[in-house]
């Protein structure tokens, strides 16, 4: 019980950002500047140099493991899943610089790059290359934590985990020509499993001979454990942020036993854990705070001597992480994952009542869930694995599941003239205000909307559009 | 007598050459609003096209050179399809990324996985019903929709049309658990068997729809001659369609 409550308050504190920094009109980071090498370049060349250097896979095996990693490093960037040259990029590449400032070689092999992936996680691949996920940035507290994380995954790279995994894999098939899926799925997960383990230790070696704190590494597993965007009071916020004069939402139906949710997730918990790492890529999240800590005891490991001023950069780490979950919930619209943006835009909705871009998002969400709502394909997007399904997010899909078309138009629309005000200079959330207009009200209703944008925003960006929509 | 034999020749070389695992197959041909009447005066441009090819047996194979090649083979077809189709394209390469860097990196990026998830998420709407014919599951309640934000494009670029191609394909072997595991989590895009696709979209980013759509099966072990004729009939369909 106890420790429900520690992980409650913990999950609480992680997800609370109060927004003390950020403009309250925020606007996603935009890229400026010259076209970065990873769209020019030529990764057959590449490819082929990985090949020659490759000792430990025969040029078959090399060929093939290659082409998997290239194919997969090209789809990335040239699918638009990376940021460059922004604040986000530069506190990453610092906290690297730091950590391996005293590692020269190993440094000018590594790149780190921010993805626009949603879920808090990172990777490595064979070539060098380091995926944050800006999800993950959104809930680290401070720089040591990020700079565990990068040692974990340049511990992949420096110990070649997939290709010392691939090759052992590639050994038990030899002996046993017969060894079918599940034989080969269970030994490749035990591997991976003491691969992560080995990344553990050496990413926590890496950071006590850095400036950070070592101790954080510990706390950023427990984050990573125990992060859950879950926002209690999320229906209420829903109930008083939808509702209008002409629409009244029935508070009846979240408490409706008939919604099919339950509060606890955790009904099979023995022993306080959550789960067996059987089947798991990665081991018990325990049992790797648990090494870590021992770790730390039996090196004797003592803080007092190191620099302070790079462990705890507040207003920074702050920043970045308020704007890496800003970002997160735009790239989660921009993925088609509506219902978890307007999640998370609700939740936070709450702490901060003037930032107008969580507006916007929401009424930009609310547009596209409407639209594939009478498509009757709203579930298609529904996304389970972003984010851990908290009881309030199966709230709120089930009640866009429910809701039916209209209404959920008719929400829209007075959501959307609901913000007019506040949204004045905004040519972005005037577009999406004709847009539901018009989906909800008819065309030529539309149409007049559409004319006063025109009058607002003659030299907008969207003028041409706007232009064929009054057509 | 001579006449019928020609004529029975003629039958059963018609009749193999439709057996024969090198047939091009358009699965799918469709055109949405205001196509035609608006085309004719713009230029279309083309995001680099993408093959994505996966061998499924005991492992997911992906052959990096084979899919490369392949994707610049594409590029080549559209420029000279197009040319001799008096349709006025051009692929986007490394000197027009470059020209145009911040709007190839915050629009045009952008505007790829808009018309995949278009297509991805908008198509049979009616399937789940089980009621409706095959036929009726092909019917759009509107013309597919992407992002208005995407209207920027216009602006950079000159023209409102923009267009993706590419080949997606996949040998699944259909005993193997990997093949059916790997299916199973990505069961969005891939589905059982052994296909080779072409597509060919076309979208107008002014009223952010999707207005032509064409999906043509062609053979697995696919050879420059048949990517070429696909190329080459997608684009006469094409320009068929704009005088219509």
């Amino acid at each position: 019980m106890v420790k429900n409550l520690i992980l409650f308050f913990t999950a609480i504190t992680i997800c609370n950002l109060s927004f003390a920094q950020i403009d309250k009109k925020y606007h996603p980071l935009v890229f400026e500047g010259q076209l970065p090498n990873e769209l020019t370049i030529d990764y057959s060349k590449q490819l082929a140099e990985s090949i020659e250097a490759e000792k430990e896979l025969n040029p078959k095996e090399a060929m093939a493991f290659y082409s998997s990693l290239y194919s997969f490093k090209r789809s990335i960037f040239q699918n638009g899943n990376i940021y460059y040259n922004n604040v986000l990029t530069s506190y990453v590449q610092s906290v690297t610089d730091e950590l391996l400032k005293n590692q020269p070689e190993l440094h000018s092999k590594i790149k780190v790059y921010v993805t626009r992936y949603s879920s808090s996680n990172a990777m490595t691949l064979s070539d060098g290359s380091i995926f944050i996920n800006v999800g993950l940035l959104a809930v680290m507290e401070n720089e040591a934590q990020l700079a565990f994380i990068l040692g974990h995954e340049i511990a992949h790279f420096e110990k070649r985990h997939a290709i010392k995994e691939l090759m052992r894999l590639k050994q038990v098939q030899k002996q046993d020509k017969q060894a079918y899926y599940d034989t080969d799925l269970f030994r490749g997960l035990q591997y991976s499993r003491e691969n992560e383990s080995e990344a553990d230790s050496r990413g926590l070696q890496i950071l006590i001979n850095s400036n950070y704190d070592a101790r954080e590494g510990i706390k950023a597993l427990g984050i990573l454990q125990d992060t859950v965007f879950n926002y209690p009071t999320l229906t209420t916020t829903l109930i008083s942020t939808f509702t209008s004069e002409t629409l009244k939402i029935d508070s009846n139906f979240f408490a409706n036993k008939n919604t099919g949710l339950t509060n606890n997730n955790k009904n099979n918990i023995v022993f306080g854990s959550i789960s067996d790492d059987l089947y798991s890529t990665h081991p018990d999240m325990d049992k790797r705070i648990s090494a870590m800590r021992e770790m730390l005891k039996i090196v004797d490991y003592n803080f007092s001597n190191k620099a302070k001023n790079v462990l705890f950069d507040e207003d920074k780490t702050k920043m970045i992480k308020e704007i890496s979950f800003l970002e997160m919930i735009e790239n989660l619209y921009m993925q088609t994952d509506f219902n978890i943006s307007i999640y998370l835009s609700l939740g936070t909705l709450n702490k901060c009542q003037e930032c107008d871009y969580l507006k916007l998002m929401l009424i930009k969400n609310l547009y596209w869930l409407s639209y594939y709502k009478e498509l009757n394909n709203i579930e298609k997007t529904f996304n389970h694995q972003v984010i851990e399904e908290t009881s309030s997010l199966k709230s709120l899909n089930k009640f866009f599941e429910t809701i039916s078309h209209n209404d959920l138009k008719k929400i829209s629309f007075e959501y959307a003239k609901q913000q007019l005000d506040s949204q004045k200079s905004s040519d972005e959330y005037f577009l999406y205000y004709a847009l539901i207009s018009e989906m909800y009200l008819g065309k030529e209703p539309g149409k007049l909307i559409y004319n006063q944008y025109l009058l607002k925003f003659p030299d907008s960006k969207y003028a041409a559009f706007v232009n064929q929509k009054v057509k | 007598m001579k006449k019928y034999y020609i004529l029975l020749i003629l039958f059963v070389s018609i009749f193999c050459d439709g057996c024969r695992s090198g047939k091009v197959i358009i699965e799918r041909s469709e055109t949405f609003s205001g196509f035609s009447n608006t085309i004719k005066s713009g230029k279309i441009i083309y995001i680099e096209p993408e093959a994505s090819i996966y061998k499924i047996n005991k492992e997911v194979d992906k052959d990096f050179n084979y899919e490369e090649n392949i994707e610049k083979a594409v590029i080549k077809n559209i420029e000279e399809s197009a040319k001799r189709n008096k349709i006025n394209v051009s692929v986007m390469t490394g000197a027009m990324k470059k020209e145009q860097a911040a709007g190839y990196v915050n629009s045009f990026l952008r505007l790829k996985n808009d018309i995949i998830m278009a297509n991805t998420l908008q198509d049979n709407p009616l399937d789940r019903t089980k009621k409706y014919s095959k036929q009726t599951e092909k019917i759009f309640v509107y013309s597919p929709k992407i992002f208005p934000e995407a209207a920027v494009l216009s602006q950079i670029y000159s023209t409102p049309y923009f267009g993706f191609c590419g080949i997606f394909s996949v040998n699944a072997v259909p005993k193997s658990e990997d093949a059916r595991q790997y299916m199973k989590r990505n069961k969005k895009t891939i589905s059982k068997g052994k296909y080779f696709y072409f597509y060919h979209i076309i979208v107008n980013v002014e009223n952010s729809e999707i207005i032509y759509r064409e999906i043509r099966s062609i053979p697995t072990d696919v050879d420059n001659p048949i990517l070429y004729t696909t190329v080459y009939d997608s684009f006469y369909s094409l320009k068929n369609t704009l005088r219509r």
